[in-house]
């Protein structure tokens, strides 16, 4: 049942004499108006075991969408599906939470001895501050960054900075210690609601400014319990018993008066501000909404399924959209009045409704099986529906369709009846049928434009012109060129060119006096149900069982199910502002005409099954949509408020290989960090387990995957560039603002980046280089071996065939034939041994001085029978360094250049010294140069000191004294 | 009532309000002179009525403030003495809770000024059965010839005190207790 409750509009000036006698004057006109009731979409959310029993006291909602529930025992924090205990301080034993208050990320909770518990955010370590010990009713801050706290029984605390809470109470001139809310507008005074009325408060430096208001005088009530600013710096103070108030705070005076009698004398616990809307909860569980813009205060109901709390503490915004409804057994989130249902009139369902109409002043008309209805939707009348008609007085009539002309005559079309045309003014009714020129009993459509009106029936289409108050039908059909007679809807465009909605043949239009038929080839089916026309001039048309096409000049665009309708087959399209609003079988979806983005308004937000009529849609021109449903009708209002309602999405964690990290900036990871997981929650209260989400990984997914989970993982990830995308599945926008992007990168191994590539060619390069250096070296040393090697091998050929010695040993050969046979055979041999030495030894490049000292005392041997004791040998080599190593005809060479250079005679003996000094072969010989020398190529040494070089890597060492000749050879080691 | 019990309330009273400076403030106290509260519980199967008139408390009109204090023993008129000794036994439990005290601060301004009549609302904490309720209750104030008659009717919910009651009398005790406070308060002389 409606009440009737009385509301008194109060309109306030400056001049205090001239308000009471207005005040007095409207006091006694008081306007009559009427509290409706009726259901909005709620979503109850009763407490489970974590709080169950712990009553609700107070909740906010943070950014990220979760619900902050203060308690009686501890904070919780509520994400539509489980209830999760924000960490409590452990040195706290009062669990007693009074207030919650979010602002950004910050979370602080205030308890009820006093105590105010800080989270910078929900996840972290909270910090205590402690005021006086009084309940924490309030908390702000102002933009100084200053903390606020209102407290019942120790009036204010203010904490700036760092420094301690400063407090303030009734001795400090508050009217009273009692504070309850606290509101701060946008020229930083902080208003305080009080046991004894409004106070106002600034900080100036460090001194507080407090200003009360004349309470006494201008407020019905001093208990103030709530307080809300709304868009236009109004203050909205509630009280304990004196209803809503609306307060100019600039001129100081009162607008707006909601009476405590129209709030059924509740409590005002909380107010809440949302546009142009004003919501009042009272402690006895009513729930109210004044309209600043229509001046209408409405009373929503609940159904039982998602009941209001009984007893409401506090009203606050969601960030999903809507608003949640706080109270100490339960938590309500609803979308607002934005989408209302009315089932039930007079108690009773109202059940199909097929036509609607709001009219010029106010009026709503619906036909409904039983009859015909008008509802006013102004203050100053009653709400009740009044029925106009019933259907039994016309002998069960079936109402089809409804019509306002220009004269405020209400056109009724109905099925076999023809058309009723009302005088809503006088009640006097008249039925117009074939009888009076109609072209057909049954209307389908009415529609029209000042003195034009069009009549859609069976027959055709026919045009009705008012002339002197008669009106005359003209008969339009196929013949005259109208493509089809069965016409669905009848739609004057903006520029009142009168557009025809075909079974069969598309759209027609009526030019010059004909019809005109839009043809185009793209649309197969040309059954059109419903058509509109946007402010581009696009037209959009609903299409029978294939969704909603938008024409504007040859571009054609298709709206399907993959576009995000809910069903293929629509039954009315409406445009306001910017939105087209496409009404089908299972919901409302709403199209943004500029960005073709679709909104869906269905079971997402609880609307089920609407089951609309077919063109069952009206508009009072200001934005206000009703559309026919089977149970009921619908009334809609600011799509594009209805169009932001969107889930949050919330990244709450990245986890490569298992380990959380921070995600805040891009993520740069190895090559064999490659198994990353996000963790995520959807905020959507209105069915938070249905709360689907789109994810893509991009770079490694070709397209959407749907999902439930709030997880995924990706293994085995190869390096890239990656973007992962979250978007709530209902989303069909690619370029929506709400999802959520993150993206990351995975490194190449080392082994396979630029730098290292470019390294290792680089020591290749090098190593090659070095490789063909060092052969090149050894090839020249080989070279330089060889030929050292050739020049010996000449030189030693050369001594082989040495004319001289061989003359001189067959001389000295000849000379021992004749006096010593027996030596002569022994001289022969050691010749022999000597020259089988030379050729045994001439490829070997190192032998033992063994093997050389035979070969030097086979030698001198040889020298000694042409000498005799001219020629003398000491050899002194010891055993230890017999068997090391040396170039072949070393020594015997040396003992050569010895008899080459000096004289050996038996005066003057020359006596060759051969004996082992500091790891040097010493070979010397005493000095006596020839007088007359032979010619000396100093090839020998040359060729002795270069075979050291090359053989043994040392050098040797020529020393010339006065009477000595030292060659010092180095002896070297068997490897 | 007695001087000596006079003083020792007066006295009591003060250190409620945490205020010192007794001399100024004895003379804006009112204390009762006579007062009465009695009650109605209006069940199905039974209708309790009991009451008391030693209901004992004070006003300071200036302060606005006030305080009433009961001896749950007090109560009489039961229908029967099987009723009162339920009444205080399983119910009130009075030996456990001996009194009853309602004390705070009232809204509205008191105009102090023969003849008056004014509706107030007094808020305070109802200290009932151990259980401390904030309470706003409506009273009317008569002044007249320097004494201040304070009618008043208030409910009292059961489940709000924790009083609670077996399931086999719940047809005879009311969920909700009709409570009427009639009392006449005077002046303290000034000494």
């Amino acid at each position: 049942m409606k009440s009737v409750q009385s509301f008194q509009l109060k309109i306030a000036t400056q001049n205090l004499s001239f308000r009471r006698f207005l005040l007095t004057l409207l006091v006694l006109i008081s306007f009559q108006y009427f509290v409706t009731a009726n259901e909005l979409i709620f979503r109850t959310y009763e407490p489970d075991y974590h709080i169950e029993g712990k009553k609700i006291t107070s909740a906010n909602e943070n950014p990220q969408g979760f619900l902050i529930l203060g308690t009686r025992g501890g904070i919780y924090l509520f994400d539509g599906l489980q209830y999760s205990s924000l960490h409590f301080p452990d040195s706290l034993k009062n669990h007693d939470i009074t207030n919650i208050y979010c602002q950004g990320n910050s979370i602080w909770a205030g308890l009820s001895n006093g105590y105010l518990i800080h989270y910078e955010e929900y996840k972290s370590e909270p910090t205590i501050i402690i005021t006086g010990n009084s309940a924490i009713t309030d908390i702000l801050t102002d933009p100084e960054m200053n903390l606020w706290i209102a407290t019942y029984g120790e009036g204010l605390f203010i904490k700036q900075g760092d420094g301690l809470p400063q407090n303030y109470s009734a001795k400090d001139g508050l009217p009273d210690s009692f504070v309850y809310t606290l509101q701060i507008d946008s020229s930083g005074w902080v208003w305080a609601g009080t046991d004894a009325g409004l106070v106002r408060c600034r900080m100036n430096e460090n001194n507080i400014e407090i200003q009360v208001c004349k309470n006494k005088e201008m407020f019905p009530d001093l208990i103030i319990q709530a307080l809300v600013l709304d868009q236009k710096n109004q203050l909205w103070i509630g009280f304990n018993e004196g209803g809503v108030i609306c307060y100019d705070t600039q001129n100081e005076t009162i607008k707006i008066v909601i009476t405590s009698e129209s709030i059924n004398n509740g409590i005002v616990s909380s107010l809440l501000s949302i546009e142009e809307n004003i919501w009042i909860a009272t402690n006895d569980g009513s729930l109210y909404c004044y309209n600043q813009k229509s001046g209408l205060l409405e009373n929503f109901k609940a159904s039982k399924l998602n009941p209001l709390p009984s007893r409401m503490l506090k009203l606050c915004e969601s960030n999903i959209g809507g608003f949640w409804v706080v109270g100490d057994d339960k938590v309500t989130w609803s979308v607002g009045s934005d989408i209302e249902i009315f089932s039930k009139e007079n108690g009773k369902e109202i059940g199909e409704v097929h036509a609607l109409l709001a009219d010029s002043k106010n009026n709503l008309w619906y036909c409904n099986e039983l009859g015909l209805y008008c509802k006013s939707m102004n203050k100053s009348n009653n709400t009740y529906s009044k029925q106009v008609f019933s259907t039994k007085d016309f002998n069960k009539i079936f109402f089809t369709c409804l019509f306002e002309d220009a004269d405020g005559l209400i056109w009724i079309g109905t099925f076999d009846r023809g058309v009723i045309i009302l005088n809503p003014e006088t009640g006097s009714f008249h039925f117009y049928d074939e009888k009076n020129g109609l072209s057909n009993n049954n209307v389908l459509s009415i529609a029209g434009k000042n003195e034009e009106i069009w009549l859609s029936t069976f027959g055709g289409v026919s045009h009705a012109r008012k002339h002197s108050g008669r009106i005359e039908f003209e008969h339009l059909n196929q013949k005259t060129g109208l493509g089809n007679n069965y016409i669905y809807q009848i739609y004057i465009a903006p520029d009142k060119r009168a557009w025809f909605a075909t079974d069969g043949t598309g759209l027609s239009y009526f030019e010059n006096g004909r019809f005109e038929q839009l043809q185009d080839s793209r649309i197969v089916n040309k059954a059109v149900y419903s058509m509109t026309q946007d402010q581009s001039g696009a037209l959009w048309f609903a299409v029978a069982d294939e969704g909603v096409f938008r024409l504007q000049g040859d571009s054609l665009r298709q709206f399907g199910l993959a576009d995000g309708l809910g069903s293929l087959s629509v039954t009315s399209v409406a445009i306001s502002d910017n939105f087209v609003i496409v009404v089908n079988n299972h919901r409302i979806d709403l199209i943004d005409a500029r960005t073709g983005k679709v909104t869906q308004t269905g079971e997402n937000i609880d609307l089920h099954d609407i089951k609309a009529g077919l063109n069952a849609i009206t508009s009072n021109g200001k934005g206000n949509f009703w559309i026919g449903t089977q149970r009921g009708y619908i009334s809609l209002k600011n799509p594009s408020r209805i169009a932001k309602l969107k889930p949050i999405l919330n990244l709450t964690a990245v986890k490569v290989n298992l380990q959380a990290v921070s995600f805040d900036k891009n993520i740069v990871l190895a090559y064999n960090q490659n198994y990353i997981s996000f963790d995520f929650t959807g905020i959507w209260y209105p069915r938070p387990g249905d709360m689907r989400f789109k994810i893509k990984l991009e770079g490694q997914d070709l397209d959407w995957f749907y999902t439930r989970d709030h997880s995924v993982s990706y293994s085995n990830l190869a390096p890239g560039n990656y973007t992962f995308l979250l978007q709530d599945a209902s989303n069909t926008d690619a370029s929506d603002e709400k999802q959520i992007s993150l993206h990351f990168s995975i490194l190449k191994p080392f082994w396979k980046r630029w730098w290292f590539i470019t390294a290792t060619i680089v020591v290749i390069l090098l190593i090659i280089k070095f490789y063909f250096q060092i052969r090149l070296k050894k090839l020249k040393h080989e070279q330089q071996i060889s030929h050292e090697k050739m020049e010996f091998e000449y030189s030693n050929l050369r001594n082989q065939v040495n004319p001289h010695f061989l003359f001189n040993s067959f001389s000295t050969l000849i000379a021992l034939i004749e006096s010593d046979s027996k030596n002569a055979v022994s001289y022969v041999e050691k010749l022999s041994d000597y020259f089988r030495s030379i050729l045994q030894y001439r490829d070997t490049e190192l032998i033992s001085i063994f093997e050389e000292r035979q070969l030097l005392e086979n030698y001198i041997f040889l020298q000694q029978k042409r000498y005799s004791t001219g020629l003398q040998l000491l050899l002194n080599i010891p055993a230890e360094t017999q068997n090391k190593l040396i170039p072949p005809m070393t020594l015997q060479m040396l003992a050569e250049n010895c008899l080459k250079h000096n004289i050996a005679s038996k005066n003057k003996p020359l006596c060759i010294e051969v004996f082992v000094a500091d790891n040097y072969l010493v070979v010397s010989n005493n000095l006596q140069p020839k007088n007359n020398p032979e010619v000396s190529t100093s090839l020998g040494l040359k060729n002795i000191s270069e075979r050291y070089r090359l053989f043994a890597g040392k050098k040797i060492l020529i020393e010339k004294t006065q009477d000595k000749f030292i060659v010092k050879l180095p002896i070297i080691q068997r490897q | 009532m007695s001087l000596c019990c006079r003083i020792a309330f007066v006295f009591l009273f003060l250190f409620c309000f945490d205020e010192c400076n007794t001399l100024i403030a004895q003379q804006n106290i009112y204390l009762t002179e006579n007062a009465r509260v009695s009650f109605t519980s209006d069940a199905p199967l039974e209708l309790i009525k009991a009451g008391s008139d030693k209901l004992q408390g004070a006003v300071d009109v200036e302060k606005q403030t006030f305080i009433f204090i009961l001896n749950n023993a007090t109560f009489e008129g039961f229908n029967s003495p099987l009723q009162q000794e339920h009444f205080h036994e399983n119910y009130m439990e009075s030996g456990k809770f001996p009194r009853t005290t309602f004390s705070g601060k009232i809204i509205e301004p008191l105009i102090v000024q023969n003849g008056t009549e004014q509706m107030v609302r007094a808020k305070g904490i109802l200290d009932l059965h151990g259980v401390k309720q904030e309470r706003i209750i409506k009273a009317k104030i008569i002044y007249k010839d320097n004494l201040l008659i304070i009618n008043c009717l208030f409910t009292v919910l059961l489940d709000d005190h924790h009083l609670r009651i077996p399931k086999v009398v719940s047809k005879k005790i009311a969920p909700e207790i009709n409570v009427l406070i009639e009392a006449t308060l005077k002046k303290e002389p000034q000494k």
